[in-house]
């Protein structure tokens, strides 16, 4: 089990922490597991009740690799228990047997290389205090004054973490 | 007809020089109002502090607790408490026949490691169905049970 910093968890696109299990002792066949990921320590990085709308995901192997492609940060969801008590998130998941090379130019067997699961606890929209989504902008929230247009801006909270300023621009 | 206007000229002076004597001056009653209200003409545009219990008084003078002051009540604030984001590692835990979930501290200590985990970021691997029963996530089935066929 590989736990990745936070700067590696940032290039992936997660806002939270992103950890690689894998199966290391070379069987082909894939096993279920329980993985317990604690959030403790972070569940108060950003605003909105970050840490009520954590979840897991899973992300393809490519995700720590070559974060910058969008298909290696596609998310997909993973059906989660939130243990609220100790904070920390809870899932069943299917790690996937190891693979052998057939055309290995080494004289010994092949060895199996493991594959890793990626998973991601990362925050979703919806929380059980309502949905932090991006809501849309109407006219009626634009308010045009002599040469001045004023746009009345709905912010979540979880926009930013807590403390920090929040550049706005316009295009 | 000229008496009749001899007797009324005097009259109309004396009307007017009282009407002039009644009628106050506009600068003496904006002095006299101001004298009484306080440096401002009217009444109702004096400001009056209204006392607010729990706030401390700011009145310069009067010493009363006010309500919209200037000075803002001590409040006790909180600093953002920052994250602390679990560094990077690797552990490995073994698993098989049933074993009970081993934390990532623990497998640290007995298997080589890149870096030990923080104790609070320790995740955790088990079989499957041992940590999220424990939480309380997920109910165990119940074993099916078959009757014996009645003779």
């Amino acid at each position: 089990m590989t736990v990745s910093d936070h700067r590696t968890a940032s290039a992936t696109g997660v806002r939270g922490l992103v950890v690689q299990v894998a199966r290391t002792d070379g069987s082909t066949s894939s096993g279920r597991v329980d993985v317990a990921v604690p959030y403790g320590s972070w569940a108060e990085a950003f605003g909105g009740d970050f840490a009520d709308r954590l979840t897991l995901v899973s992300l393809p192997a490519c995700a720590l690799t070559t974060p910058n492609v969008p298909a290696c940060r596609v998310q997909t969801p993973v059906r989660t228990v939130h243990d609220r008590k100790d904070r920390r998130l809870i899932a069943t998941v299917t790690l996937p047997g190891a693979v052998t090379e057939p055309h290995s130019r080494s004289a010994a067997a092949p060895q199996a290389q493991p594959r890793a699961l990626v998973l991601a606890a990362t925050s979703t929209a919806t929380g059980a205090s309502g949905t932090y989504a991006a809501s849309s902008l109407k006219s009626s929230d634009i308010l045009a004054e002599s040469r001045l247009t004023y746009v009345m801006v709905r912010l979540n909270k979880n926009v930013a973490p807590v403390g920090e300023r929040i550049r706005c621009g316009y295009g | 007809m000229m008496r009749r206007m001899r007797w009324r000229t005097p009259v109309t002076v004396l009307a007017v020089v009282l009407g002039v004597l009644a009628a106050p001056l506009p600068g003496l009653t904006q002095a006299v109002a101001a004298e009484k209200h306080g440096g401002r003409p009217h009444p109702q545009k004096v400001w009056k502090p209204r006392a607010v219990k729990g706030l401390p008084s700011t009145h310069p003078v009067r010493g009363t607790p006010v309500h919209g002051a200037d000075v803002a009540p001590h409040v006790t604030s909180e600093a953002p408490v920052g994250p602390s984001w679990p560094t990077a590692s690797t552990f490995s835990v073994a698993l098989g026949g049933g074993a009970a979930a081993r934390s990532a501290p623990a497998a640290a200590a007995s298997v080589p490691a890149t870096a030990v985990p923080r104790a609070d970021a320790a995740m955790s691997v088990a079989p499957a169905g041992v940590l999220t029963v424990a939480s309380g996530g997920v109910k165990r089935r119940r074993p099916a049970t078959r009757r014996a066929p009645s003779a």
